[in-house]
């Protein structure tokens, strides 16, 4: 349980809001970061498995801008994921903020089968045999 | 736990602690006196708490706010001082991987910065820090 910023908010709804939403970038954002490091991938890799630009991936990353649920999309499906999005009631009241963070409601799920750009151990493979697109459909 | 820290204040996540040192609450309470205003106040301490949540949940965070290394705390024997910071916001944490207690963060004290350099003010800060809790006469 953490009490530390409990006497610096103000207004337990305004605050309550905000965090949900920072910590739902913060904590998406470090997925992929995460995941890009399992993959020993590079901005480079994923930016070809997207068909975007280094420095579109690096500013996604980096939070200078904000990410679409296409990005997001997208991106997950570069690296190997689809997205998993799902909704957890909010509490009726907290305490701290340990009270806000009961369950994650952002996931990435593997895919069952190998995306034709997708990031494998630093490099894209492109992938053309015409038998995964029918078991991809 | 050491008397400098309370343990009801301790932020728990999966691959770290984060702890908070007695003064750092005071540090955070001077800068948000002098900057800002209520609103602003509550938009930060969302940012920062959210930062903080996913750094303990998953062991580093980059964005909005990102952990980077700020210097060397002095007289510490090489440990990193490391800092919570987002670009061109200027509220900025300052800690260290503890040593003594594994997979722990300790927050040293909270500062308002317009450079990108640590001062030696900060530095000095954690050095103090640093010892009484890194230090030998808490062995």
């Amino acid at each position: 349980m953490s009490s530390f910023f409990n006497s610096f908010i103000t207004d337990k709804d305004e605050f309550a809001k905000d965090f949900y939403r920072e910590y739902l970038i913060s904590s998406t954002t470090e997925m992929f970061v995460q995941k890009i490091k399992e993959r020993e991938a590079s901005y480079e890799d994923i930016a070809k498995g997207m068909g975007k630009t280094k420095g579109f991936v690096s500013q996604i990353l980096c939070g200078n801008r904000n990410m679409t649920l296409k990005t997001l999309s997208d991106l997950s499906y570069a690296l190997g994921y689809r997205v998993n999005i799902g909704f957890e009631s909010l509490p009726e009241s907290f305490q701290s903020i340990d009270d806000l963070l009961e369950n994650n409601y952002w996931q990435a799920s593997d895919l069952d089968y190998t995306p034709e750009l997708s990031i494998k151990s630093g490099g894209v493979i492109y992938k053309e045999d015409e038998k995964f697109w029918q078991k991809a459909a | 736990m050491l008397p400098m820290f309370k343990s009801e204040e301790t932020i728990t996540g999966k691959k770290l602690s984060i702890r908070f040192l007695d003064g750092a609450s005071d540090s955070l309470q001077a800068v948000l006196d002098k900057h800002g205003n209520e609103k602003k106040h509550q938009k930060w301490l969302a940012t920062l708490s959210a930062a903080l949540c996913t750094f303990a949940e998953q062991g580093n965070v980059t964005c909005p706010m990102k952990v980077s290394v700020a210097g060397v705390i002095p007289k510490s024997g090489g440990t990193a001082a490391n800092k919570l910071s987002k670009k061109r916001k200027n509220l900025r944490l300052y800690g260290w991987y503890s040593d003594k207690y594994p997979k722990v963060f300790i927050v040293s004290h909270f500062a308002w910065k317009l450079t990108e350099k640590t001062s030696k003010k900060d530095l000095n800060i954690l050095s103090t820090n640093w010892n009484r809790v890194e230090g030998e006469e808490n062995e």
